[in-house]
């Protein structure tokens, strides 16, 4: 008989844990647990990329060397090419045909980039934009092809498709054969600040000089791999580039005045620098810590009334890179110093026309030996010789080992902070995309997340290096807020293109970086985190990752089940609100509460024919007896006091501290994320403790859970997420008792008014 | 590449901007009509860069520019009092300047009226910038306990009216 009172109690249990109203639902459904692995998202791993995230035994690679003599005419704005390209077929197929990249035919005036937007009439304009949009014909610009041609001079049969052209080389090149062949080219260099473009020159009215930034400026092979073939998606304008790892050989001729600088090691400083600058130059190369001038600005200004019309050529040499740029000036001041990384001196160096300073002389390259020991410290140690950070007006834009940064003080020289820290932030961002996507080489054509959220993800942990107080504007949680909580019509997945997104900035930016930061903080921890993400660096260093090896490589090297996390922040545009329901204390008796005495009624039973129970009884019950709340909670149940006589020793028990507070609290979720819960107790004497529910916990009921809290000492109130770690968009169900929250417009006020 | 289009967020009604290649002049403001302190409380959300060229533009031009909150802040005033009125029943309501700060690109100004309860129609111009940035567009989100409805104000038509019952669902 007592095994069917046991299963009696059992069964009262389940009726009393709120299943009673439950209908029977009959209805079917497949799989949507939201911590269902990401199987059919993902595609299978095979030999040339495995499931843990690396490289696999057949992942291959092609190779790209070009030999180019460059030379850039001031007068016209036309720079001439020619490049020598060598075409290392590493892929197990053979090609028919290669595809070449002309990236600067999205200037051709007859681009269909000019016309992927739509646009109405204004019916007002200001003067300015209304001739530069409607009166005057779009700048063109965009490649000549002098010819392509075998290694014979025979010519080779090309077709432009926009921007892609199709050679086709004399016979297929075989898997493991090498194929050369040139391209004689040239284009008119546009002015990039007029139309925002990533490369081209400035215009100085009041000295008539030019500052010439010179990107995607010569024919560039296209990607070959084992994920999209030719990786031959046009350029667009927002999807930036797939490129090929190679050998560089460059000579730049420009006018003999200018001062250059460029992706990889300068071959003949003797034969371009000045005596003075020579010796200078070799200074800085033995400096550490302040920068050395090598050009300083007193010359510059002379520079700029005596235009010399002699030339000089520049020679470059860079190893394993995946492209090539460079900035050349008359109005050029230039410094350097050399940063030691883990035994191996990096140099250091900046380039600013005198309208830069005095900030850039100041932060610039202190900036960029910065970033290289921090990114260094959480990826790999930087690979390259050296890192340039350039001055171009409203440009931040990266190439191997240089890159171009705006911030630009006013005419007598003040700044504001936000200029100052707008300059750090992109000279940080922009050096720290050497590693993502120069050296760990994703795809940006298809994912402009990956090395833009990762970039920005560690440049918010630079910026906390550089100064612990830095007003960052991405990383921390509750600054992607207003973006997530948005209107779901204007909000894209992460995992998108970025032509196709709305909102490039928070979609490719800051968005992933936040969730990274939130998983290291919070979902992973530093240590399993910061291990897991430098395996992801070392392994795909000089390779080309897919987002998937990102995610199965973090998950692979830390055992902290993922799919979940990627699946709601990288796939989906769902947001965090989670709150609390409803907080109730219960109270320990002898005598059963109304619920469970209206179920012994309903089966006819009484607690004296069951064997000893202890019954907890919740404040707001109608029949509740007062008397519970005094005294010593265990003497308020007979059955339970009399046990604890008998199998304990009395003040062997009181050392085991014994709980005399219950609790039930229960959580609820209007967003669609599931997230880690953190709960803040307040206690009435003021101390507070954390507790930390895994996401997990929401993996059989997406809506609500139950939790019991059980205490020595009196709950004074809670609080989720206390320290807004997780970009809860709702903060106004994150406390119990519930406090109205001041709007933001009386909390100014009362800033304001004291 | 660090996108340098302009994207202004705006939290209120979940209203976002979108870019195209060119920047976007845009702004917005939250109009709360506080019931039970009788008031109008605003919050305007701008880029800084655009109310500070409009600053430079009406600043000395012999002299070179600088830039100082405090004197930024009693221009902003004055242009504000020009630029955001609020008619009750067609009478020009007084309004109160709080204040302003800033966060990342944007400047958050914040200001109020002191009203009278018994109104029936409503009628708010929002033309800053107008003038000097023709394309500039201006959302006013106007907000009460329960509803809230949003406008969007250009040069060719700077202002909206509304009945009151409209938006407090009085009958
Ligand atoms: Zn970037």
């Amino acid at each position: 008989m007592k095994i069917k009172f046991f299963s009696i109690i059992l069964f009262i249990a389940y009726f009393l844990s709120g299943q009673t109203k439950e209908s029977n639902n009959t209805e079917s459904k497949f799989n949507d647990n939201k911590f269902k692995q990401l199987y059919e998202e993902f595609s299978s791993p095979n030999n040339f990329r495995t499931a843990s995230g690396a490289p696999g035994p057949d992942y291959y690679q092609q190779k790209v060397d070009y030999n180019m003599e460059i030379e850039l005419n001031e007068e016209n704005d036309i720079l001439y090419g020619k490049s020598i390209i060598t075409y290392h077929n590493n892929s197990p197929d053979d090609l028919e045909y290669l595809w070449v990249q002309l990236d600067q035919n999205i200037r051709k005036n007859n681009s269909p980039s000019l016309e992927k937007n739509p646009s109405s009439i204004s019916e007002l304009k200001q003067i300015e934009s209304f001739v530069d949009d409607l009166l005057l014909k779009p700048f063109d610009g965009g490649f000549n092809i002098d010819y392509v041609k075998d290694s014979n001079g025979k010519n080779l049969k090309q077709v432009v498709n926009n921007t892609m052209m199709l050679v086709h080389p004399s016979s297929p090149i075989k898997s493991g054969d090498k194929y050369i062949f040139s391209i004689k080219w040239n284009y008119s260099i546009n002015n990039h600040v007029k139309k925002r473009g990533r490369s081209g020159y400035e215009y100085f009215s009041e000295d008539g000089n030019k500052s010439y930034v010179i990107a995607q400026f010569f024919p560039r092979l296209a990607v070959y791999n084992d994920v999209e073939g030719w990786q031959n998606h046009q350029f667009w304008g927002n999807g930036e580039f797939a490129l090929n790892f190679g050998d560089y050989k460059v000579n730049i001729t420009v006018p003999a005045d200018h001062i250059l600088e460029a992706t990889g090691e300068l071959q003949n400083p003797k034969e371009v620098l000045t005596k003075v600058e020579f010796n200078r130059y070799k200074k800085a190369l033995n400096t550490q810590d302040e920068p050395v001038l090598i050009v300083n600005q007193e010359e510059v200004v002379m520079k700029e009334k005596n235009i010399s019309n002699k030339k000089k050529t520049w020679k470059f040499i860079a190893k394993n890179v995946r492209d090539f740029a460079f900035a050349s000036s008359r109005k050029f001041i230039w410094d350097m110093m050399i940063v030691p990384i883990n035994g191996k001196n990096i140099v250091a160096s900046s380039l600013y026309p005198k309208e830069g300073n005095p900030l850039w002389e100041e932060y610039s390259t202190k900036v960029v030996a910065q970033t290289l020991k921090t990114f260094s410290k959480y990826t790999f140690d930087y690979p390259y010789p050296k890192a340039v950070s350039v001055h171009a007006k409203n440009q931040g834009m990266e190439y191997p080992m240089i890159c171009w940064n705006y911030g630009r003080p006013e005419k007598d020289g003040s700044y504001s902070d936000r200029v100052k820290y707008g300059m750090i932030s992109v000279i940080i961002h922009e050096i720290g995309h050497n590693f993502f996507p120069m050296i760990v080489n994703s795809d940006e054509r298809q994912w402009g997340w990956m090395d833009e959220g990762i970039d920005t993800f560690l440049q918010y942990l630079t910026e906390k290096e550089f100064d612990p107080e830095y007003p960052s504007r991405r990383g921390p949680a509750n600054r992607i807020i207003p973006y997530m909580s948005g209107n779901q019509k204007y909000i894209a997945p992460i995992m998108s293109n970025p032509e196709n997104v709305f909102q490039l900035g928070p979609n490719a930016y800051a968005k992933p970086a936040t969730a990274l930061n939130i998983l290291r903080e919070t979902i992973m921890g530093n240590e399993l985190f910061d291990f897991a993400f430098k395996t992801f660096s070392k392994r795909w260093m000089f390779k080309h990752p897919t987002p998937e090896d990102f995610f199965r490589t973090m998950e692979d090297a830390s055992a902290v089940d993922l799919d979940w996390f990627w699946r709601g922040w990288f796939y989906s545009t769902d947001y965090v609100d989670i709150g609390i329901k409803n907080f109730k204390r219960f109270y320990i008796s002898s005598e059963p509460g109304k619920k469970v005495k209206d179920i012994f009624d309903g089966y006819g039973i009484t607690k004296n024919e069951l064997s000893p129970l202890v019954f907890m009884v919740s404040e707001d019950e109608e029949s509740f007896n007062p008397d519970l709340k005094d005294g010593n909670p265990i003497e308020k149940s007979l059955p339970l006091k009399k046990f604890i006589d008998e199998n304990f020793l009395n003040e062997e028990f009181n050392k085991l501290k014994p709980s005399n507070y219950f609790y039930e609290v229960e959580f609820e979720k209007p967003g669609g994320l599931v997230m880690p819960v953190i709960l803040e107790l307040t206690y009435v004497d003021g101390s507070k403790k954390i507790i930390k529910y895994p996401a997990e916990i929401w993996r059989k009921n997406d809506d609500s859970f139950k939790k019991v809290l059980v205490s020595e000492k009196e709950i004074k109130n809670l609080t989720i997420d206390p320290n807004e770690e997780t970009a809860d968009i709702n903060l106004s169900n994150n406390n119990w008792p519930k406090i109205e929250l001041p709007s933001d417009f009386e909390k100014f006020k009362s800033k304001i008014k004291g | 590449m660090i996108i340098l289009v302009k994207i202004l967020v705006i939290v209120f009604n979940s209203l976002i901007i979108i870019n195209s290649n060119h920047p976007y002049y845009i702004s917005a403001t939250q109009v709360f009509y506080s019931k039970k302190d009788n008031q109008f409380q605003c919050t305007s959300r701008f880029f800084i860069d655009d109310l500070e060229s409009l600053y430079k533009s009406k600043s000395d031009k012999n002299q070179i520019y600088k830039f100082q909150k405090d004197k930024f802040d009693i221009f902003l005033r004055e242009h504000l009092k020009e630029n955001f009125v609020i008619f009750l029943d067609d009478i020009k309501q007084n309004q109160s300047f709080i204040g302003t700060e800033f966060s990342n690109d944007v400047i958050i100004i914040y200001f109020e009226y002191q009203i009278k309860s018994n109104f029936k129609k409503i009628k708010i111009k929002n033309s800053i910038l107008m003038n000097h940035i023709n394309d500039q567009k201006n959302i006013v989100h106007l907000k009460t306990e329960n509803e809230n409805q949003s406008y969007l104000l250009t040069l060719r038509k700077p202002f909206f009216s509304i009945n009151k019952k409209l938006i407090l669902n009085e009958n």
